[in-house]
């Protein structure tokens, strides 16, 4: 996937400007950089969401998923309705459930839920549908560090192999998704 | 839970201390004409009951504005989804919803006797008067839908129906349980309303506005009761058919 974005702005703000990626089907990329910087900026550009920028891009991916900043679930319906919005598959929904400790949270509200519980929601959910590259802006936010060592691996046997694009503010994410690349924006690369 | 049953009693026995101070009133003017016994009240209710002619009535205006309701309903529906995906529908329906929100009943009821026979006219005046209400309602639930989980939506490909099951009902759902609050109970008075003033044959407008002439007053008392007790039952009704749809589309 090639991204070229000669200028990103808000208004009089400049966001990104002559931003130059290449990211490597099958890898994981993850673009680390202090908070502000434009990072879940160029994960929208990425995941096409916004398009209103000057660049291009050329991307082989048919379908991304996105897993957002914030948590985006629909508060006052339950977890597996939340989850029923994007897959009629409930077996799959249990065991992903499960497996991240929610099991029994089935019927519970969202707004119920503990700030931790909704975010491995979210996560379950980008991961139930069907993507060639995945999205994760600030994946771990709201984690503890056992429970970040949990989601990680399960977020990485769920996708297998498939690309994934991360964005952290914290470097410590990129051991736990075993990343391949690191874009650090506004500073250097590895 | 246990303060709610407080509350309870308390109003329970708030209407008993005025239930007794309307007995008190009734004994001190001693004229069944002016202000009838609450027990007479009972009692001619209960005699009302045992006629045919009552449950005619009772179903006569019943039928006509859940009918009216319905309409209203269906058209409220409809035309808040156009005028959600279209700001040139909206526009339209603009005047027309806040001329018919801030015309009189009373005006709206006398111009509609003149369009449609009497018989009917509980039907329509409970769907004009449930309609805007509703209409306003549901419009600003789908608005209230936060853009980031419109967004989210569209990022997961959730499909059309999904989409409207599990993203837009549950922000309507508490925009269209107010509006229900609010429109059953205005349409059902107005519907009433409206028999009184063009009295059609056997319903319960009629029998109230026959028991004013006759000045029949514990009768009128006991015909209020049963228009009281019918809103409230209607209400609950609705409200609890909503609840179930709720809780059905919630899991």
């Amino acid at each position: 996937m090639k991204v070229c974005v000669t200028l990103k702005a808000f208004g009089d703000k400049v966001v990104l400007k002559d931003l130059f990626l290449d990211i490597n089907e099958g890898k994981t990329t993850f673009i680390e950089g202090r908070s502000g910087v434009g990072k879940t900026t160029l994960l929208r550009i990425i995941s096409l969401l916004d398009r209103d920028y000057e660049g291009s891009i050329d991307s082989p991916f048919c379908l991304i998923s996105i897993l957002f900043q914030e948590d985006r679930l629909v508060e006052n319906i339950s977890v597996m309705a939340n989850l029923r919005a994007v897959t009629g598959d409930r077996v799959k929904i249990s065991r992903m459930l499960s497996e991240l400790g929610l099991k029994g949270e089935e019927e519970t509200l969202i707004k119920d839920l503990s700030g931790g519980m909704k975010r491995r929601v979210s996560i379950i959910r980008a991961l139930l549908i069907d993507y060639d590259a995945l999205i994760l802006d600030e994946p771990f936010s709201g984690l503890d560090g056992e429970t970040k060592r949990r989601v990680s691996e399960f977020i990485l046997r769920e996708n297998r192999g498939r690309t994934i694009i991360a964005v952290s503010h914290e470097s410590e994410d990129y051991d736990l998704l075993k990343g391949n690349y690191k874009i650090v924006l506004g500073g250097e690369n590895e | 839970m246990r303060s709610i049953t407080r509350r309870s009693l308390f109003v329970f026995l708030s209407a008993i201390a005025w239930l007794f101070a309307w007995y008190l009133v009734s004994l001190l003017i001693g004229e069944e004409l002016f202000l009838p016994s609450p027990f007479k009240v009972l009692r001619t209710l209960f005699s009302l009951m045992g006629e045919m002619g009552f449950w005619r009535s009772v179903l006569f205006s019943v039928v006509r504005v859940a009918l009216g309701f319905l309409i209203a309903l269906f058209l409220s529906l409809v035309l808040s989804v156009a005028s959600y995906s279209s700001s040139g529908v909206e526009i339209v329906l603009e005047p027309v919803i806040s001329t018919v929100r801030s015309t009189p009943v009373a005006s709206i009821i006398i111009l509609v006797l003149v369009w449609i026979r009497s018989k009917n006219l509980s039907i329509a005046i409970s769907a004009l008067i449930v309609f805007p209400v509703m209409y306003t309602n549901l419009l600003e639930g789908m608005k209230s839908t936060p853009l980031d989980i419109k967004e989210m939506a569209k990022a997961y490909r959730i499909g059309f129906f999904k989409r409207i099951r599990y993203i837009y009902i549950p922000y309507i759902m508490p925009y269209f349980v107010s509006g229900i609050k609010t429109a059953l109970g205005l349409g059902w008075k107005s519907a009433i309303a409206a028999e009184v003033i063009g009295l059609p044959f056997g319903s319960i407008g009629e029998n109230l506005y026959m028991s004013k002439v006759y000045l029949d007053t514990p009768s009128l008392f006991a015909w209020t009761l049963v228009i009281i007790l019918l809103a409230v039952f209607f209400e609950k009704f609705f409200l609890f058919l909503t609840k179930m749809l709720e809780r059905r589309l919630s899991r």
